[in-house]
């Protein structure tokens, strides 16, 4: 009786809203747009009650009632939505990515509201607010920044950080004097004072790919889930098949090390390897810890959820959607709820019985294009050799994690190379270091069987991958993104550039060219002649050459003198660099 | 003289063989484009190859002498002015040797590639059955049915001493003492070891059926099975807790585990993770790696590698001189058993992989060896016993052990590799480097920390009880009961002693890395 009240005083709330033009309900008569969602972001509120999801596709929140366990409406936040918070138990914040915003939203029941809006650093991935509710943290992800904002309205921005490096997670500690910040691509930690708003410490993990960052059940420890690629192993059959060229983690860190700049990162921590050979897990993505301190980690590659440890270790393992990126416990731990990207679902644990008890649909959803269902597939370890890893666990986003990975893309093993970008690598051939890849088809092929040692795709697998790639943009420049463009400068380096004759290799407007060249480097094979790398989002890369001997560009023309013409004065060196950071 | 007329007249020497019933000349073409295929990955690879001409002759030597020909006198001048692919075609062609007696073609063209590895220093040409079944080894994914065998002497017939746990034949239902009567229907009483082997071998997914009974009774059973692979568990505990599962606790009231380390191979790394798991979450402190009599080849020295790093927090493990280069191979930061103090039981049979393995760990100072080493180079071979059983010769000693002379130490240790050939040829195992440890004045081979000797009983009974660990079942009228090992014992002391005193002591020194 009760529930079946609140039911019809959240429809009430709801047609109200719906009145003024704000919400589509999936009940409402017309009934929800068809529409491709992709949930990567979960909020529950209301003491559970209440579960809103933030879809990266459409832009919208979709709502859903915990009760009956079906969605109840999904309002029309913004463009492309990366992350959703509870501020308080009256308010949320979201990030769309696209229109670079902070949205605000207070809640009546399942309704939303919008309440505030504010721009942010571009690019924002990630929202943390403080525990009195009265800041939020953004992280944007191109533009490495961390937008500070004052949410009393209206919201303002209190300060912009700059970081060393492209963020994701994050992560903001008990009392919210310090904020952990992880890297989007690499295995980077900062920490941030949030009142002086300053980045007090920068340190690397052996770590890739943090897509997990959550306080352990202890309080003492962080836990993080990513990805590791040794560079010990090689893309082999056999070094795939035992889980040697990389690994699928869930890591403790300890709380104390992480504040200390001095302390050994890695002292008093604790490294979970999750899959075992002939089970891969691949691409560990949410952390979420149960009130009896069991962890909940979703696998995003391989549609499953790791429950665990248990009293030996073990990880009890279940199959959910399609592609797990986010995961809540319900406040009384007899819950999880799991946000399905690419099956536009909810999957609904049930934890003590270790089971799914429901998988929610979010609503109808519109045939995906081949470029969408390329991007599923990019995601999916499940074309890798027993699920151990996907596309994404070395080019994550596209980009790519500056990793070295020895593979036959080169055409020999025992010879690690850089992992590439793939963004704006659509028309760029021909593919592979040694330029022998004419077409994206037969890259992709080579990299599905060779470096993946997966089962042969289809030629349609083959075409919808292709197709994403080549739906994916450069990185954009990093300089222009933070508006630190010194045009006089960039105009200046355009002409060094020229003078250098570098446009004979880098080409604009792709800024490389379809054959290979002798610039003085050899790999452990004797390959010397390279296929030159676009130069479009250069500044969003590094370290460079195919061996990452350079740490950063000025490396590449001082220590290295890459194909440098005469002297170059410190003034042209500057400039040069800085025409290249605004490609 | 210019080259042409000696050739021509080294042509004419060989008149004797013109006239001969020869292979068609296409597959002595096929034959003399491996063989140069092989002299081209030897001259690549090796890391103190001949030349060329000398491997050409050697084959040629191994060919003719397989025919029971003589070689001609001039057969090493006309030899060394073959230089390309077209010559030695030409030259093979004419000096082919027709096929005698019970000799195949095939037989002829193995002497020829044997014959050109033979003037290589640590090589050897690998048929293509050996180079797949050693590929197979060094990556734990040998196929088969899965069993051990011996012949039974009283029933003159193929008795299956152990099914390997993982095997098909296990899961079959073979069991241990089984009496194989018949292979797909064929009889095996007074049937050749080798060939009943032989009969059993095959491809991955391919069935196979099986009679058996049990000696001494009279009800035979059929297993149908499907030959698959076998994973050799690498690393095995203390006790068997169940059909998959191990104690590896010494003692339940102390935290320190016993892992033994079968062999090393691509897979142990990944089996010492799933350990450290379990033992992580059974509040295990400390841990004793027991490498006595662990198998491996040198080809498996990518799997030492990895375990090495595995184990390492940072720092070199070795370095490999290979013909143009010194690579050095350095640990990343990452590491099992993060601050546990780490014992290392070490003797004189262990392959190459364990050695490395546990030179790298004392000279970071990750572990303390513990055991005994009086040879100077113990040898194992990966083709004696079954795919990852571990090569135990038996006790290089009479009597009460002594303090023996130690051995004299080398700088560096030779390393061959198997190199697969193109087009299912084979492979070749090349010497390919030598291994020179982190710290070099150590020299190999490895030397224990604290050298503690057993008695040959002792050695015995340790063997068969490791031995007995891979057994699907502990044999009749035996007890899984560890055998008196003072090596253990004194590692275990160590252990304690390191836990006790936290950061002091000698045996404590592994806890704090490097």
């Amino acid at each position: 009786m009760t529930r079946a009240l609140s039911a019809v005083a959240a429809c009430g709330l709801l047609g109200g809203l719906i009145a003024a033009g704000f919400l589509r309900s999936a009940d409402a008569p017309a009934g929800p747009q068809p529409h491709l969602r992709r949930p990567v972001a979960l909020a529950l509120t209301d003491g559970g009650r209440c579960l809103f999801t933030a879809n990266a596709h459409s832009g919208s929140i979709s709502v859903i009632d915990t009760r009956t366990l079906r969605p109840v409406a999904e309002i029309n936040a913004g463009r492309r939505l990366t992350d959703l918070i509870a501020v308080g138990d009256d308010r949320l914040a979201a990030v769309d990515e696209e229109a670079g915003a902070l949205l605000l939203f207070r809640r009546r029941g399942s309704a939303l509201e919008p309440v505030g809006r504010v721009a942010v650093s571009p690019f924002p991935v990630n929202v943390q607010v403080s525990p009195d509710g009265a800041r939020a943290f953004v992280a944007s992800l191109w533009s490495r920044r961390m937008s500070v904002v004052d949410l009393s309205p209206p919201p303002h921005i209190l300060r912009t950080i700059d970081l060393p490096f492209a963020p994701r997670r994050q992560l903001l500690l008990p009392g919210g004097a310090k904020l952990v910040v992880a890297d989007a691509f690499g295995g980077r930690l900062a920490v941030v004072d949030t009142a002086l708003g300053e980045v007090e410490s920068v340190r690397s993990l052996p770590a890739h790919n943090i897509r997990g960052l959550a306080l352990a059940p202890d309080g003492n420890h962080l836990l993080l889930a990513h990805q590791m690629l040794s560079p010990r192993a090689a893309s082999t059959f056999d070094d795939v098949h035992w889980g040697n060229l990389i690994t699928n983690n869930v890591r403790l860190v300890s709380l104390k090390a992480v504040l200390d700049p001095k302390a050994d990162l890695l002292s008093g921590g604790y490294l979970h390897y999750l899959g075992e050979a002939g089970r891969g897990a691949g691409d560990p993505a949410a952390v979420a810890v149960c009130p009896d301190g069991k962890l909940v980690v979703t696998l995003a590659g391989v549609g499953e959820l790791a429950l665990g440890p248990d009293h030996k270790g073990g990880w009890h393992r279940l199959a959910v959607g399609r592609g797990p990126t986010a995961a809540v416990v319900s406040p009384d731990g007899r819950r999880a709820y799991v946000a399905n990207t690419f099956s536009d679902s909810v999957s609904v644990v049930d934890l003590k019985a270790g089971k799914v008890a429901a998988e929610v649909s979010l609503g109808p959803a519109l045939a995906p294009g081949p470029a969408e269902r390329g991007e599923a597939l990019f995601h999916d370890a499940r074309l890798s050799h027993d699920g151990w890893f996907s596309c994404q666990s070395c080019h994550t986003d596209g980009h790519t994690t500056g990793l070295l990975n020895d593979n036959l893309t080169d055409g020999s093993l025992g010879t690690p190379k850089r992992i590439l970008s793939l963004r704006g690598a659509g028309d760029t051939g021909p593919w592979a270091w040694n330029g022998r890849m004419p077409d994206l088809e037969s890259q992709v092929r080579q990299s599905l069987r060779s470096t993946m040692q997966g089962n042969k795709p289809t030629e349609e697998q083959v075409r919808d991958l292709a197709a994403f790639v080549r739906a994916l943009p450069p990185p954009p420049s990093l300089d222009r993104l933070r508006g630190r463009v010194d045009e006089a400068a960039v105009r200046r380096g355009r002409e060094v550039f020229d003078r250098q004759g570098c446009a004979g290799c880098h080409a604009p407007p792709t800024y490389t060219t379809p054959q290979t060249y002798r610039v003085g480097l050899a790999d452990e094979a004797g390959l010397a002649a390279f296929n030159p790398p676009s130069l479009r989002g250069v500044s969003q890369g590094g370290p460079f050459f195919h061996d990452n001997r350079a740490a950063n560009l000025e490396e590449v023309f001082t220590r290295y003198r890459h194909q440098v013409k005469g002297e170059l004065t410190k003034r042209e060196l500057d400039d040069l660099i800085a025409f290249l950071r605004d490609l | 003289m210019s080259r042409r007329p000696l050739l021509a007249a080294c042509l004419l020497g060989f008149l004797p063989f013109a006239g001969r019933a020869a292979p068609p000349a296409q597959d002595t073409a096929s034959a003399a484009g491996r063989a140069w295929a092989i002299t081209e990955v030897a001259l690549d690879r090796h890391i103190a190859p001949c030349s060329r001409q000398e491997m050409l002759l050697g084959g040629t030597r191994a060919l003719l002498r397989a025919a029971e020909i003589d070689p001609p006198a001039d057969l090493g001048r006309r030899v060394s002015t073959i230089t390309t692919p077209e010559q030695w075609v030409a030259f093979l062609r004419e000096v082919w040797p027709a096929v005698r007696g019970q000799k195949t073609s095939e037989l002829m063209e193995e002497e020829l590639f044997k014959g050109l590895v033979g003037p290589l220093p640590h090589s050897q040409w690998l048929p293509p059955l050996t180079a797949k079944l050693a590929d197979q080894v060094s990556n734990n994914r040998y196929v088969g049915t899965g069993i051990q065998l011996r012949i039974a002497q009283e029933e003159r017939c193929p008795q299956i001493v152990t099914p390997f746990r993982k095997g098909p034949a296990y899961r079959a239902g073979a069991r241990p003492g089984d009496l194989i009567v018949e292979v797909d229907g064929k009889n095996t009483q007074n049937v050749p070891l080798a060939k009943v082997v032989d009969w059993l071998r095959g491809d991955e997914g391919q069935p196979v059926t099986m009679v058996v009974r049990q000696p001494k009774e009279t009800e035979k059973r059929t297993l149908h099975l499907i030959r698959g692979k076998v994973p050799f568990d690498t690393t095995l505990g203390y006790r068997r807790a169940g059909p998959d599962s191990w104690d590896y606790r010494i003692d339940a009231g102390q935290p320190v585990a016993y892992v033994r380390i079968q062999s090393i191979n691509s897979a142990t790394l990944h089996e010492l993770r799933q350990v450290e798991g379990r033992l992580q979450a059974e509040g295990v402190q400390a841990v004793v790696l027991d490498l006595r009599f662990s198998g491996g080849e040198d080809a498996a020295l990518h799997g030492a590698e990895l375990v090495a790093d595995g184990l390492l927090d940072g720092g070199v493990m070795w370095r490999l001189r290979e013909r143009d280069r010194v690579r050095e191979c350095r640990a990343d930061g990452e590491c099992l058993f993060r601050g546990w103090p780490l014992a290392v039981l070490v003797d004189d049979h262990m392959g190459l992989p364990a050695e490395a393995v546990a030179a790298a760990l004392q000279d970071n100072r990750r572990a303390v060896l513990v055991g005994e080493r009086r040879q100077l180079d113990a040898v194992t071979s990966l083709f004696q016993g079954l795919p990852g059983a571990p090569a135990v010769p038996p006790p290089a000693t009479e009597g009460p052990a002594r303090r023996a002379a130690q051995p004299q130490a080398t700088p560096t240790r030779d390393l061959t590799s198997i190199i697969p050939l193109p087009d299912g040829g084979g492979a070749l195992s090349l010497l390919i480097g030598r291994l020179e440890r982190a710290q070099a004045r150590r020299g190999w081979p490895v030397r224990p920390d604290h050298a503690i000797a057993l008695t040959r009983k002792q050695q015995e009974d340790v063997m068969q009880w490791v031995r007995d660990k891979e057994l699907s079942e502990i044999p009749a009228g035996k007890a899984d009961q560890p055998p008196e090992d003072p090596q253990l014992s004194k590692a275990v002391a160590l252990l304690r002693l390191a836990l006790e005193k936290g950061k002091e002591g000698p045996a404590s020194k592994p806890a704090e890395g490097r």
